[in-house]
């Protein structure tokens, strides 16, 4: 089943919320103001795209095709989560993706290069569905993998603290749960990661026109855990 | 501990459903078993508690978030086999730093289903399709006042399908003559 990835250079919003949810339930809070809580769920992905600028026909014709698409909250979109700020780039700052031609120096007809990542780290081992904890080798990156972002197929996860460094291996624990096994020597997704969501609401994709022919949007969207059971389970 | 899941396995003939309560992705128990997360109401939680300190003996049960494909399954069974008497498990597992389970789950509760009810409920602009699942368990039956009668008739019936060769049991024949006595404790 292909996956629609939300077109981040043409609707670009100018800023981008993502955040796992942790769910804990408690016993309430005491006087002194003391709540212990137990964690019942790592939660799902919110991610909210503000300010969304839409001001040429193309933007508009996207927007529109794309909500047509995801006819309200049952349809899913691959949705950036941005990391560049915090990404492990191999010279420590914002670095664009590498775009190499053939090897003499033509292009593609269209003049498009071969696209390749700035950042590259692959897994290390089999991470099984549901695990926290991954290992990665760092191919091309910095000596840093905690606090990152990633994704793997359109399922974004955090890393949290190191656990353990071997050379260029790091173990590293991640948030949420791993939503698809992620085999060894996978391509992680460091420079542009992508969460699987649905719409947070039915009508969140609806614009309007103004008289100035300038929009700026906001939505929000919700990952699709119902995707990754369904994968896992074999149904789709 | 600082994490748990709820876990609610439901048994039906042929096909046992897996759900925990919550909204991140699969679950997967110590024994590979994958979880479908799934909401229980609000009130569906106090009920599970009240059931786990046995101050219930049926559980209503309301999820809401689950799959076309589960709520399918249960409609289907619903319809022809019978979802009813199929049992229900009710567990916590605890989890560990990684919240990766740890140890067998607790089972909390155990019981039948009764009775299924789907609803759509609207509220505001979004609508929530939700089955609620009455479950009772063998405490049930406290709660019951039993309407049987130890009689003549009914021995004799039951001796003739148990024993059909042998002839009829005798062991309640003089219960008619008994009908009016009374039974007294001595009080020294």
């Amino acid at each position: 089943m292909s996956i629609l990835v939300w077109p981040y250079k043409l609707l670009k919003p100018s800023e981008c919320r993502a955040h796992p949810n942790p769910f804990t339930r408690s016993g309430g809070r005491t006087l002194g103001g003391l709540k212990p809580s137990t964690r019942t769920d790592l939660g799902p992905w919110r991610i909210d795209l503000t300010g969304v600028a839409i001001h040429t026909v193309q933007q508009r014709r996207a927007w529109d095709a794309i909500d047509t698409y995801l006819g309200g909250t049952s349809g899913h979109v691959a949705v950036p989560a941005w990391a560049m700020d915090s990404a492990p780039y191999a010279s420590g700052g914002e670095e664009a993706l590498v775009e190499v031609p053939h090897n003499d120096e033509t292009t593609f007809s269209d003049g498009a290069e071969y696209q390749q990542n700035a950042i590259s780290v692959v897994s290390q081992g089999v991470t099984a569905l549901g695990a926290t904890v991954m290992s990665m080798r760092i191919i091309n990156g910095a000596e840093d993998l905690s606090g990152v972002r990633f994704s793997y197929r359109h399922a974004l996860y955090k890393t949290g603290e190191v656990l353990s460094i071997d050379g260029d291996v790091w173990t590293v624990r991640i948030t949420p749960t791993v939503r698809e096994t992620i085999p060894a020597g996978a391509d992680l997704e460091f420079d542009r990661p992508t969460c699987l969501c649905n719409l947070a609401e039915d009508t969140g994709m609806q614009r309007a026109i103004n008289a100035d022919r300038f929009e700026q949007i906001n939505v929000s969207f919700v990952e699709d855990t119902d995707y990754w059971y369904k994968l896992a389970k074999g149904l789709i | 501990m600082a994490s748990l899941r709820i876990l609610c396995d439901l048994y039906l003939p042929d096909e046992a459903l897996y759900l925990w309560d919550g909204s991140g992705g699969p679950f997967v128990d110590a024994d590979g078993n994958i979880y479908r997360p799934a909401q229980f109401t609000d009130e569906a939680l106090q009920n599970i508690e009240a059931a786990i300190n046995g101050e219930a003996f049926t559980l209503p049960l309301s999820l809401v978030g689950i799959d076309t494909a589960t709520g399918d399954e249960i409609w289907d069974y619903d319809d022809d086999v019978g979802v009813v008497g199929s049992s229900v498990v009710i567990k916590i597992q605890e989890l560990d730093d990684f919240d990766q389970p740890v140890g067998d789950p607790e089972i909390k509760f155990t019981g039948e289903v009764d009775n299924l009810d789907a609803a759509d409920q609207a509220q505001d602009e979004a609508s929530t399709s939700t089955v609620a699942i009455d479950i009772v368990n063998a405490f049930t039956l406290r709660t019951t006042t039993s309407g049987s009668v130890l009689s003549d008739v009914d021995q004799r019936a039951r001796s003739a399908i148990l024993n059909p060769s042998a002839p009829p049991d005798r062991s309640c024949e003089r219960i008619p003559g008994l009908r009016d006595k009374r039974l007294g404790w001595p009080s020294w």
